[in-house]
Parts: structure tokens; C-alpha cells; sequence
């Protein structure tokens, strides 16, 4: 079947490729979700195929008995809009959930966090005033970089940043531009708070 | 020998309990609330947890020197009653009482809540208004009383007990029910959803009469503008949780 081409199919089948195209680039440009980006691929293409294949809309139309044929086109649009609503109404829901369940453990999280400070506080103290018990342990010191560490905002060397013929594999002990020389603060807590933890059973 | 902490921050007393207030820009009576339960259980440990307030609810509860969750924006009553419950599970407590900081619920009805669940005679124990007498002179609006009068009958329809004060959120929970309701809950007004799916699962759930004070300062966070939206929205929560799927 030879396919006539007026002025409006142009137009048509222009939007459609240009529509698969804006979604592909969005997908590679990490702006959208391949799982959302088939959704569109999809209506993209059989939007394509319906220009492309004449008689297929109307033949759908006489089918469901439509008389006016582009009432078809605007329902299956209409559909198609009220099926992607309920579609991201889910999506929002559920990432409203996630973000909830986020926002509380933060907040737990936090207030672990605000706990162990304190305490580490407390052990410096007594460290600090009792030189005989824990001045001489590793712990103490081990307490007070931690302490450093949780406390103090990395400073970012500006140089060092700009320095490219420095790079970070070459550095003497691998560490990361802005490391202030003490171990990842997330990495180091559950050691800091096994020492904690030994602490009240004499082992230090 | 070595005490087995399995969280790093180790809170729970003897006796299990743990309070927990929710408070959204309470900062004017949280600390009243608090002196209070302190007075009632000295042994328990308190939580107020600070539903993103834009006032100074932490600050005030924080000198007070017990336990503060701040979460960093409002989640509505649901979501904060949630980080009770989630924040009591973590901390292995036995026993969470659930409370408002605005003053209404008062700390010393708290004992009548404990009592059954302590004693195993139930796993959650819900305060009620209306089936006994109001020591505290608590008033409802009648819009107020038409709509826990209708939460309540479509609860005591599908939770197979007979429920007299479905919007109570004054409750004491086990850790089991705690658990199961932190899993399952709806997080809007999760009261009326509750009860629902506590009866449907096989839990104990148990009214006791408390008094209720009425508000002294701040201001309901359901105005007669939101109250429609209010019953429309709770209605088809617990609609839903009738047939809802859950988790034990």
C-alpha cells in the first residue's frame, strides 16, 4: 500500500520522531527512567504506526462503531492521559512512603548520633581528669580523633583540588582531597561504639 | 559480664517503658507535659517527638533533659506517632505509651492505660471519652461528636468489637502490636485504620475511660474548613483497611 503523504502527515510523523527522540535522549541523559521512558516509546510509536499505516484508525473506528472517526483519537488520548495520571499517583505515593520512612530514620538516627557525641565528650572529660585510667589507654585517643572527626567539617584544599598533575592514585597514602586525616566519620561509628560498649566491661 | 546492647544508645529502664509525646509547635505547653509524666512515671523514659515544629517545641523539651526526636519537616500525626512506634521498637521497649503534648491527654490517667497491658490482659489499650465519667470536663463540639460517633460505628463494624471512641489517639501498646501497627498503619489519622486492622489480625485491643482535658493553648490542627476533608479521607482509610492486605 503506497502511502500518501499531505502536508498534515508531515507534521505528524515530524512530532512523533521527534517525540521518540527527545525521550531517547532524556533516558541517556539519566533525565528519565528507561521504565518510564518505554511508556512513552510506546505511545510514540504506535502514534507513528497509526499515520503510517493508513486505514488503521478508521478500521478501529468503524470496529467500535465511532462515526466520527477523530473522536476515537481524542478518547484514546484522553485514555491514555487519565491512565499516566493514576500512574505517577502511584508513583507519588509511593515515593511519599519511602521519603516518610526516610524522614524517621533520620530523625533516629540523628538522635544516635547526638548520643554518641555525648558520650564521647564524657569519656574525654574523664580521660582528661583522670590521666591514670585512660590517658595511657589507645582508647582515649582513639575517642578524641573520633571526636575531631564527627565535629570538625572537612577543609577542602583549594590547591590541592586544582592540582592536576597531582592526582588522587598518586598521593602518598591514597587519601581523598578534603579528608582531615581522620577515618570516614560513617565508617568509624560502629567501631567507636563497640569501644564504647567495652568500655563498661573492664576491657580497656 | 558484658550487657547486651543491641542498639548503640542503650535507654530502656527497668520497668520497659517508653513515652512518647508528639508535638507540632507545642512549645508552650510541652514543657508542663512533661513535668507532669515525670511526676506520674519517673522511672520511664520520655520522647518527644518534634513533628518538624517551626517554634521552640525542641528547645523547650531538650532542657527539660529527655529524649528529643526532631523530624527534619512535618509528617502529620501519622507519620510522628510512626517514629514513636519505630523509635520504640529500635530501642527494644516493651511497652510505648502514645500521648499528645498539647495537654489533653493528662499523664496521670496513664497508670489506668498501663495496667492491662502490662498485665497481658491486653496489647493495646485505648483511652475512651464517652464510656465513663470525664474527670477533666472535656467538651466535644458537636460536629466533633457527630464524627467520632460515625468513626466509631464504622469501626466497631469491622473491627468485630464494640468501639466507643475511635479517634482516641491516648493508647498504650505492647511491643507485638507496636511492631504490627508500625508495619501496617496508614499514616493519615491512623486511629480509625487501626482499630480496623488490629481486630482483623487477632490482636486484644481494650477501652479503658480516661479523662480528657480540654486545650488549653495553640490550636486544633483540624479546623471546621478541613473537618469534611477530615471524614471523607478517614472514612475511606478505614473502608479500606477492612479489605486492606497486611503483615503479621
Amino acid at each position: 500500500m503506497i502511502l500518501e503523504l499531505n502536508r498534515l502527515k508531515i507534521l505528524v510523523i515530524f512530532i512523533g520522531v521527534g517525540l521518540i527522540s527527545l525521550v531517547w535522549h532524556l533516558i541517556i541523559r539519566g533525565k528519565l527512567r528507561p521504565v518510564y521512558g518505554i511508556l512513552w516509546m510506546i505511545v510514540s510509536c504506535l502514534f507513528l504506526l497509526a499515520i503510517l499505516i493508513p486505514g488503521v484508525v478508521t478500521g478501529l473506528a468503524r470496529f467500535l462503531q465511532i462515526e466520527y472517526t477523530p473522536s476515537l483519537i481524542f478518547a484514546l488520548g484522553l485514555l491514555f492521559v487519565i491512565g499516566l495520571l493514576l500512574f505517577q499517583t502511584v508513583v507519588i505515593s509511593n515515593l511519599t512512603k519511602k521519603n516518610t520512612d526516610l524522614a524517621q530514620r533520620f530523625s533516629i538516627l540523628n538522635w544516635q548520633v547526638e548520643h554518641l557525641i555525648t558520650r564521647m565528650n564524657q569519656f574525654v572529660d574523664i580521660s582528661e581528669k583522670d590521666g591514670n585510667i585512660f590517658s595511657q589507654t589507645s582508647l582515649s585517643s582513639e575517642i578524641k580523633s573520633a571526636k575531631v572527626a564527627l565535629t570538625k567539617e572537612p577543609e577542602i584544599d583549594q590547591t590541592e583540588s586544582t592540582n592536576s598533575d597531582f592526582p588522587l592514585q598518586d598521593r602518598p597514602d591514597n587519601r581523598k582531597i578534603g579528608d582531615n586525616g581522620f577515618p570516614d566519620k560513617h565508617e568509624q561509628l560502629p567501631q567507636i561504639q563497640e569501644n564504647l560498649l567495652n568500655v563498661g566491661d573492664g576491657k580497656e | 559480664m558484658k550487657q547486651k546492647i543491641d542498639t548503640p544508645v542503650n535507654i530502656v529502664p527497668e520497668n520497659n517503658i517508653l513515652v512518647t509525646v508528639l508535638a507540632y509547635n507545642e512549645g508552650a505547653s510541652i514543657e508542663a507535659v512533661i513535668n507532669r509524666i515525670k511526676r506520674i512515671l519517673p522511672e520511664a523514659t520520655i520522647a518527644v517527638i518534634n513533628d518538624g515544629s517551626s517554634d521552640d517545641t525542641s528547645e523547650v523539651a531538650r532542657r527539660t533533659g529527655i529524649e528529643v526526636i526532631d523530624l527534619p519537616f512535618n509528617l502529620g500525626i501519622g507519620g510522628a506517632m510512626q517514629t514513636g512506634l519505630k523509635f520504640g521498637l529500635i530501642q527494644n521497649f516493651e511497652y510505648i505509651v502514645r500521648m499528645d503534648g498539647d495537654g489533653q491527654h493528662p499523664p496521670e490517667e496513664i497508670p489506668k492505660l498501663l495496667d492491662p497491658v502490662m498485665h497481658g490482659e491486653a496489647d493495646i489499650a485505648v483511652g475512651t471519652r464517652f464510656s465513663g465519667p470525664d474527670t477533666f470536663g472535656y467538651k466535644a463540639s458537636l460536629p466533633r461528636r457527630i464524627g467520632i460517633y460515625l468513626f466509631s460505628r464504622l469501626a466497631s463494624r469491622y473491627s468485630g468489637r464494640e468501639v466507643t471512641d475511635a479517634t482516641c489517639s491516648f493508647q498504650v501498646l505492647n511491643a507485638k502490636a507496636a511492631k504490627f501497627l508500625d508495619n501496617n498503619m496508614e499514616q493519615d489519622h491512623p486511629e480509625v485504620d487501626g482499630w480496623i486492622l488490629l481486630g482483623r489480625a487477632g490482636y486484644t485491643v481494650k477501652e479503658i475511660p480516661v479523662g480528657i482535658e480540654p486545650r488549653r493553648k495553640g490550636a486544633s490542627s483540624i479546623n471546621q474548613w478541613r473537618a469534611l476533608y477530615f471524614i471523607i479521607k478517614v472514612g475511606l482509610t478505614a473502608l479500606a483497611a477492612r479489605s486492606r492486605r497486611f503483615n503479621e
